[in-house]
């Protein structure tokens, strides 16, 4: 408790509180903007945080997030189009609604959903860390490895496209992430005789070319594309008394939906919104409503998706496992700030934690009032034609990787990660596992030849310590449960 | 959409690219040094994702032929019903110009600065198709992003850039 009420005391300072506003109304802006996303603008500001505090580095990420989420209720309410993935199902009943003649009544909808979602589910990311991150000590290096293996299955299978490229996707990046020297023997691996190749593919230049320069060169095809839009008013924005009566069970089961998928490791705000708004639509008394306009499909996923951000955090702070792709970018911000991830995290840096933890919310209530004021004129940017921000992302996507290691070779590298995201891509193999894969393989690696080390060679212990055999039981389940179902039916 | 042919041809292709990157990793691995300190040693995760990585493509391309329910994605490829037509045109200049650029500095052609504001003005007016009217906010925008962003970098933040 003491740790938490430091941390909002020290986010109530100038310099944090700026950085906070500033990461939530930049994640907003970038967030309703199609084809920008908050996973690429956390990617284009983590080479800037280098030059900052470890805590102030994480409160700006954590806000980019909170707000980017949020951010894309706009343009899925305004354009059809979801200005994250996280806002696709708010796209189905936000955008009929909104072309009723009801686009303040959807937009408040959704701003009042995001918040509640995010508040239910930063009380449950405040009450489960430190009881969870105490458990976790006690992991050992086979359970860490079988918990490894849930998180890329899991993403292989919920992501886009079938469950075999998913899994390949994630299978290409832990590939990837073996290029260089071996940290358990210090060989050097797949470099082919590339002396540059020695020290590996860096963080940066491979995350920012998967994630920023292969959407750019998609979005590049897709320039002309005409986008149907629907003018903004700020009429009828606020939820009443009456409203929140009427959506309260909706509101608080997507909540906790959308945490409780925030929290499985790999999984992130676009299932969360998924699954959440599958269910209210199961539970209505009138689901023909839903893709009509419907205020329960606004409020579902909205909630859920917000709700997933801060469900997402518990496995990164408490077990250094991505609760979702942001995640690994928020994973890779603690490395470049020569932090170890993992549950040792909590007491080793109590501070970062509880930043993140206090930032979390403090964003969230920002979120909400900016959002609530700021809406019309943020949607006026929607419409900047892409002409003009695909080269300034171009521009931050070679700084960034330069930047890491003051090498140009790390330009190449961007640019040939950004063409491999891209192939695959138009290959319908999808980038997130990959992501999650070259980010957890070194651990994955280094935790099963360390457990192989401790218990003499045996792999035994893998089905015999019961945490990790529950890991290897959910992975096989997510594995091979499509196959089982297809049988029966 | 794409034709079910074209997603076989398409995956036939994947299917050799990974084989071809999964042969090479299980290659390489001949080279690293012996087990020391544990069983498996550095040579062990590059075989078992060659093997994995091929099996998938193997299963992937497979699942074209199977009978009964494709394994396969949901959607595929880019609805052409709208009458929208994709730029490829536009994708090849940005990436022939984004080679330039690295070229350009990587060769020290250029500097940072007049490199990006070369670039980020051709970019722009490429992406526009060379309307006169991009041409000044063009330059004005690869201005501030050429000289404003060297500024931010080598004065505020201490980064030599090249």
């Amino acid at each position: 408790m003491d740790h938490l009420l430091q941390a909002f005391a020290q986010l109530f300072t100038p310099l944090p509180f700026l950085f906070m506003l500033l990461g939530v109304s930049i994640g907003i802006v970038v967030g309703a903007i199609p084809g920008l996303s908050g996973g690429m603008v956390i990617a284009l500001t983590l080479p800037l945080t280098y030059f900052m505090k470890s805590t102030d580095a994480l409160i700006l990420l954590v806000s980019m997030y909170v707000g980017s989420t949020s951010g894309g209720l706009i343009s899925a309410t305004l354009m059809h189009m979801p200005g994250t993935p996280a806002a696709m199902m708010t796209v189905l009943d936000g955008f009929p609604m909104a072309k009723k003649g009801q686009p303040g009544r959807a937009l408040g909808l959704g701003i009042f959903a995001s918040f509640i979602g995010g508040i239910i589910s930063w009380l449950l990311l405040a009450l489960l860390s430190p009881p969870l991150a105490e458990v976790a000590v006690r992991f050992g290096p086979y359970e860490i490895f079988s918990m490894t293996l849930v998180a890329l299955v899991l993403i292989a299978a919920i992501s886009q496209g079938s469950l075999f490229r998913g899994l390949l996707s994630g299978f290409i990046g832990v590939a990837v992430s073996m290029v260089g020297v071996d940290r358990a023997s210090g060989a050097v691996r797949l470099t082919f005789g590339f002396e540059d190749l020695d020290t590996g593919f860096r963080l940066l230049p491979v995350v920012l070319g998967m994630l920023v320069m292969s959407q750019v060169l998609s979005d590049v095809i897709n320039i002309g594309q005409k986008i149907e839009r629907v003018e903004t008013t700020v009429r009828n924005m606020f939820m009443s008394a009456k409203d929140f009566g009427r959506h309260w069970v909706n509101l608080f089961r997507s909540a906790l939906i959308g945490t409780w998928i925030g929290i499985l490791p790999g999984i992130g705000g676009t299932t969360a919104a998924i699954a959440s708004y599958t269910t209210a639509r199961n539970f209505a008394r009138n689901p023909d409503e839903f893709g009509n306009g419907s205020e329960s499909g606004i409020v579902a996923a909205e909630t859920a998706n917000n709700a997933a951000v801060n469900g997402a955090l518990v496995p990164l702070i408490t077990l250094g496992i991505p609760g979702s792709v942001i995640d690994v970018l928020l994973l890779g911000a603690l490395i470049i700030h020569n932090l170890t991830p993992g549950p040792l995290l909590f007491t080793n840096s109590p501070e970062i934690v509880y930043a993140i933890i206090a930032g979390a919310l403090v964003a969230n209530v920002a979120m909400f009032l900016i959002m609530l004021v700021a809406t019309p004129w943020i949607a006026r940017l929607m419409y900047v034609p892409r002409g003009y921000l695909i080269p300034p992302i171009i521009v931050f996507c070679v700084l960034g990787a330069f930047a890491q290691g003051n090498r140009l070779f790390d330009i190449w590298v961007m640019l040939g990660f950004g063409v491999l995201g891209f192939l695959m891509s138009r290959a319908r193999i999808p980038v997130g596992p990959f992501i999650i894969g070259y980010i957890l393989a070194p651990i994955s690696e280094v935790q099963l030849r360390s457990g192989l080390m401790l218990y003499d060679g045996s792999f035994l212990p893998l089905i015999t310590r019961p945490v990790s055999l529950a890991f290897l039981v959910l992975a096989a389940l997510t594995l091979f449960w499509p196959f089982i179902g297809q049988r029966r039916r | 959409m794409l034709q079910g042919r074209q997603k076989v041809v398409r995956d036939a292709i994947l299917c050799v690219v990974i084989a071809v990157a999964a042969i090479l990793m299980f290659w390489s691995s001949f080279a690293l040094p012996p087990p020391a300190l544990e069983p498996i040693g550095p040579a062990a995760f590059p075989r078992w994702v060659a093997i994995l990585l091929l099996g998938l493509a193997l299963i992937i391309l497979g699942s074209h032929f199977l009978p009964g329910k494709k394994i396969n994605s949901n959607s595929e490829g880019i609805d052409q019903d709208s009458g929208f037509i994709p730029r490829y045109d536009l994708l090849i200049w940005l990436f022939g110009l984004t080679l330039l650029y690295f070229l350009a500095m990587q060769y020290e052609v250029l500097g940072f600065r007049w490199a990006t504001i070369v670039y980020a003005f051709a970019l722009t007016l490429v992406l526009f198709d060379w309307a006169v009217r991009a041409l000044v906010p063009a330059a004005l925008s690869a201005i501030v992003l050429g000289y404003g962003v060297h500024w931010i970098f080598t004065r505020f933040l201490f980064v030599d850039l090249p």
